[in-house]
């Protein structure tokens, strides 16, 4: 049993991005969507994102929303903050099946993690850790100060945590793929 | 070594055929996908390129109005009031205009980089709507457009507050309400609809314009779209006011629809629940104490 001690926390929205040089708690909540934890040892920097869809189709705004964009952003960020690349390591979560679909095309919580591992091995920054898929999802807190991630899943019964998160995921989600 | 019969290979080869043909199915949707993908992407560069141009055009000539109004003001003569009156008319115009824009810019750039938060509060809605219309019935006055107004909210006992985001509201709001007296024939109505309950607020604003076609409907929603690209085009702004609409609504977990046909007009309907469930957003747990991480469940 082991709790870290409180400090100034934050919560990421579905579609965020945050980093800091500073230690800071921060929560969100995933479902099929992934959040790529970068965290630099040496000057103890850390960044999350939380996308939902893998890649960005020209529509709409280039947001983080869109895997591809969230990841490129991050790494940008953390470099921008002083992040040296070759220090980076990764931490990937999230990409549950929540909407069960025989279509492979749709499972986008699968295709949100494969994303996440081409482009962190394509870009050479190693994962040291993994919790992703299953069918349950997630509620995870990211110390950018260690690089500590803490997890926790979220119960079927417990729907109600889950329903902010994935109920614009199954709309917005289903709809842009079948479009 | 196992002998296998013919029937077995038979079936074997079968079984690995029709995987084979599976997988190339799928390869061949995965490449249509990835043609479409190029094409949009090659639109999405152009109509960037074309923003940057439109940007000269739509900030600094504004700006350039401004300056050169305000300085004729200066030294016009000091009793010609109806002079005065003219040319601050001319700068409200301008200047509005260009906030508004400026506006839209941010918010784009802000959610481009994930930095867009929400900031939930009780909100009064019928203030945020009544506001919306007031800033924009200068615009709808000189096309002699009217705006009615439909509040129900009799499922929320009587009450105009409900739970979101003030700021971002308004901004959606204004786009939409703005859009339609734009599209509006002059003389004609903006017909604003509004429902609260509880659980969540509906607003829909219909307008008796030119309307959307079919094709146009699906870009709407796009950066830097506009139905007329012309750079000539009497419509102003940059075509980001409905993407940031659209990702403000999924922000706040709504969403954002349109029904048109050309000639008859345009509604534009939007959806938002009532937000509850970000507050609970610290590490604590319902009863007060800290969550307690078993040995697995820490990364």
């Amino acid at each position: 049993m082991w709790s870290e001690k409180q400090e100034s926390s934050h919560y990421l929205y579905p579609a965020g991005l945050f980093a800091s040089r500073e230690p800071v708690a921060v929560t969100t909540v995933l479902g099929s969507c992934v959040s790529v934890c970068l965290y630099d040892p040496v000057l103890k920097i850390g960044g999350i994102n939380h996308y939902m869809l893998p890649l960005w189709n020209g529509q709409g705004l280039a947001s983080p929303k869109y895997g591809n964009i969230a990841i490129d952003k991050l790494i940008e960020r953390m470099l921008l903050l002083g992040a040296c690349k070759s220090n980076l390591i990764a931490k990937v979560f999230g990409g549950a099946e929540i909407i069960q679909t025989k279509i492979k095309q749709f499972n986008i919580g699968e295709r949100n993690i494969l994303l996440a591992q081409e482009m962190l091995s394509h870009e050479r920054i190693p994962i040291t850790n993994m919790s992703v898929g299953d069918y349950q999802g997630r509620r995870i807190i990211f110390y950018t100060g260690t690089g500590t991630v803490m997890q926790k899943i979220i119960k079927k019964t417990d729907l109600s945590e889950l329903a902010t998160c994935n109920l614009k995921e199954k709309t917005i989600g289903a709809i842009n793929q079948i479009k | 070594m196992n002998e296998f019969t013919d029937k077995e290979i038979l079936d074997e080869l079968e079984k690995r055929f029709s995987k084979k043909e599976k997988a190339m199915k799928e390869l061949h949707e995965l490449t249509l996908q990835l043609t479409e993908l190029n094409r949009q992407l090659e639109r999405s560069e152009s109509v960037k390129g074309h923003f940057l141009s439109n940007i000269r055009n739509e900030i600094i000539n504004p700006f350039s109005a401004i300056i050169g109004l305000s300085g004729s003001l200066m030294t016009s003569d000091k009793d010609d009031v109806s002079h005065y009156r003219k040319v601050m008319t001319l700068i409200y115009s301008e200047a509005f205009h260009l906030n508004f824009q400026l506006r839209n810019i941010f918010a784009a750039a802000e959610i481009e980089a994930g930095d867009a938060m929400l900031k939930i509060d009780k909100v009064d809605v019928k203030s945020v709507i009544d506001n919306t219309i007031d800033s924009l019935k200068f615009f709808a006055d000189k096309k002699r457009i009217t705006i009615e107004q439909h509040f129900n909210y009799e499922d929320n006992n009587g009450d105009f507050s409900f739970f979101t985001d003030q700021d971002k509201l308004q901004l959606i709001l204004s786009n939409i309400i703005s859009n339609a007296v734009q599209f509006s024939y002059d003389n004609s109505r903006v017909v604003i609809n509004t429902l609260l309950t509880p659980e969540m607020l509906k607003v829909s604003v219909k307008d008796s314009g030119i309307g959307i076609s079919h094709e146009n409907q699906k870009i709407i929603f796009d950066r830097f779209s506009k139905v007329d690209g012309s750079i000539n085009t009497l419509n102003k702004g940059h075509g980001l006011g409905l993407s940031v609409s659209k990702d403000y609504t999924e922000l706040l977990n709504g969403s954002i629809s349109l029904s048109s046909n050309p000639a008859e007009g345009s509604e534009f309907e939007m959806l938002i629940p009532s937000v509850t469930g970000y507050e609970n957003n610290n590490t604590l747990a319902t009863d007060g104490n800290s969550f307690f991480f078993e040995s697995n469940e820490i990364f």
